[in-house]
């Protein structure tokens, strides 16, 4: 083999390196059977600034500070900083799993009247977004969503729904609580 | 022309509907309500997705009285005089000075760190603090219909499934800690598989690590390959032996608590199967991957974990951890899109014996025997359901809790040579 031949090897081995260094390595596969989807927001969490969702009267405005979320309305509200930002990470993190209704959709089919919940998002630049999240999917795994001024309808994960109900269940209320439990050392 | 006393009334009631209006009663339950798909509001406020899902496919619930569930004395007596000593590393990743008990009973849900000590506390449960044997149990798994019954495309039979911890021992000598120069916190195992006949001789076998820098090892024995298959870490979140159940899940989460990224979702209130009736377990007539026992009410703490490794299987889990009693109900399991996924549901029995009976083992506390499991995949309508012990055996008390040598928990059973002579 001569010395040319060891060089192009060389180079060929080089580029081979390289390019698994810049995209293979950083190629995430995802589990089998889950197929790439287009995000539902364009946004990264990070980027959030206020999220206020509006549901059956009730509002919550949080916004995010040095230390976190905190709730500004209503006030006194003790809702996790965790239990938001988990809220923005799945709404932001959301993928379309299906579109299934366009302009013509009935509104009402997929939740989107006095059940549905509005949510706006607050980044840190731009103009600010609006969700709709309506009803779930008759198989329970998924709710219909809509983005402000696109009438398209599209499904995304439960997940979403959950994280608003825990932010709603975490508001003041003529809640019966469980026997008293909290004794720290069981019993 | 009315009274001004009058008018003050009506002002006093508008007032006080008003405030009503904006505040809605949340959905409650007594002893003795029949919870089914035509009245599940009466729990959705006690309830998670996964288990909306599996009550609006017939799921039956029945409310009994809340009980309270004490910890084992010798446990409760480590706590007291442990815990204070315990610390958490800045990174929540490793907890030091651990001795025995739970490491941080008080716990300040204000606290920055809260997600991470309530998960260590549930890894440091005292369901299990030395040992235990699970024997001669069943699994069948199949596709689920809607108000109707399991279709069995698998039946599983299995002779062992056993855990040994190596720290935060109360019963067994050597205790606390057995020598360990491996630094184990636990050996984990599960084989052989008796039937189905096609797998017959399969099993599984795993360590994990007190410290947080070392992976599991974990091993699958395949006899008709004649081969042991060493597992990723990751892989402990893949479906085994075409049931719907991970490794990851046992117990409602069985990972480590390092390798997942957890937050804090807040206190509720949510039904738990902790009292159960029946043992061994008994599955519902007509819905029969729904074990038919009675539900409480208790107050958890709502977790969620997102694992580290990007090849796990789920985008997140929910966990829910008991506030008194530290232990998981059930959890809900979502994919990389947010979707509802699966759930993993227990059956729990706390009781001092598994059934009255001649040689029967009495413990002088109550334990956590698990009569059942069911793990539900909502997006294939399909389950596995997991009679422990299995109906097949009658006297069988299934579980055996922190008995060492007397129930064969031996550190040679804990070797990849052991689980090959027994799949022969």
């Amino acid at each position: 083999m001569s010395w040319r031949q060891v060089l192009l090897l060389y180079v060929l081995l080089g580029l081979l390196g390289g390019e698994f260094w810049l995209f293979e390595r950083r190629r995430v596969e995802r589990p089998q059977g889950q197929p790439e989807r287009e995000r539902f927001l364009a946004l990264q969490p990070g980027q959030l600034r206020e999220v206020r969702l509006r549901r059956g009267g009730r509002t919550v405005v949080t916004r995010r500070d040095a230390d976190g979320w905190a709730v500004v309305e209503p006030a006194g509200a003790t809702i996790p900083p965790d239990l938001i930002d988990a809220f923005a990470t799945a709404l932001t993190g959301a993928e379309e799993i299906a579109r299934v209704g366009d302009a013509q959709a009935d509104p009402r089919a997929y939740g989107f009247d006095e059940r549905a919940v509005q949510v706006e998002i607050i980044a840190e630049t731009g103009e600010p977004v609006l969700v709709t999240i309506g009803e779930t999917n008759p198989t329970g795994t998924a709710v219909y969503a809509r983005r402000g001024g696109n009438p398209v309808v599209v499904l995304i994960g439960r997940n979403v729904r959950y994280y608003e109900d825990l932010i709603f269940q975490a508001l003041p209320s003529g809640h019966v609580p469980a026997a008293d439990v909290d004794a720290p050392v069981g019993g | 022309m009315a009274s001004p006393r009058w008018w003050l009334t009506l002002a006093g009631v508008a007032s006080l509907s008003l405030a009503t209006l904006g505040t809605p009663v949340r959905a409650d339950v007594t002893p003795g309500d029949k919870i089914n798909d035509q009245n599940i509001d009466k729990v959705k406020d006690l309830i998670s997705p996964g288990m909306e899902w599996v009550i609006k496919h017939g799921w039956p619930i029945t409310i009994t009285e809340t009980k309270r569930i004490e910890f084992p004395q010798a446990y409760k007596e480590a706590t007291e005089k442990y815990s204070g000593q315990v610390k958490l590393t800045a990174d929540g990743l490793n907890v030091l000075n651990y001795v025995a008990g739970l490491p941080f009973p008080n716990i300040d849900t204000k606290d920055p760190q809260v997600a991470m000590k309530i998960m260590w506390n549930w890894s440091y449960t005292y369901l299990t603090t030395d040992d235990v044997d699970l024997r001669n149990f069943d699994a069948d798994t199949g596709a689920i219909a809607d108000h109707g019954p399991l279709t069995v495309e698998r039946h599983f039979l299995l002779d062992h499934f056993r855990r040994l911890f190596w720290t935060g021992r109360l019963y067994v000598e050597p205790k606390p800690e057995k020598p360990n120069p491996n630094g184990y916190r636990a050996q984990q195992g599960l084989y052989p598989v008796l039937e189905p006949f096609d797998l017959k001789g399969v099993g599984a076998l795993g360590n994990r690590y007190t410290s947080s820098e070392k992976q599991d090892d974990s091993w699958l024995y395949l006899p008709s390959l004649r081969r042991v298959r060493r597992l990723s870490t990751a892989q402990r979140s893949d479906a085994l032996f075409g049931q719907d159940t991970d490794v990851d899940s046992y117990y409602g989460y069985s990972g480590h608590i390092a390798w997942m990224d957890f937050k804090f979702l807040g206190e509720r209130d949510l039904i738990s199967c902790y009292h159960a009736q029946h043992y061994p377990v008994k599955w519902h007539d007509k819905v029969d991957w729904a074990f038919d026992d009675v539900w409480e009410k208790r107050k958890v703490y709502a977790i969620e974990g997102i694992s580290k490794l990007p090849q796990y299987a789920y985008g997140k889990r929910v966990i829910f951890v008991d506030k008194e009693a530290w232990i998981i109900p059930f959890s809900d399991i979502y994919d990389r899109s947010g979707e509802l996924w699966k759930i993993w549901i227990n059956d729990m029995s706390f009781r001092k014996k598994a059934f009255e009976g001649a040689n029967v083992i009495d413990y002088p506390d109550e334990m956590g025997f698990i009569p059942a499991i069911v793990m539900v995949d909502m997006q294939l309508e399909h389950a596995t359901k997991a009679s422990l012990p299995s109906h097949r055996f009658p006297g069988e008390q299934g579980w055996y809790f922190n008995q060492g040598e007397k129930a064969g928990i031996t550190d040679d059973w804990f070797t990849v040579a052991a689980l090959v002579n027994a799949g022969h």
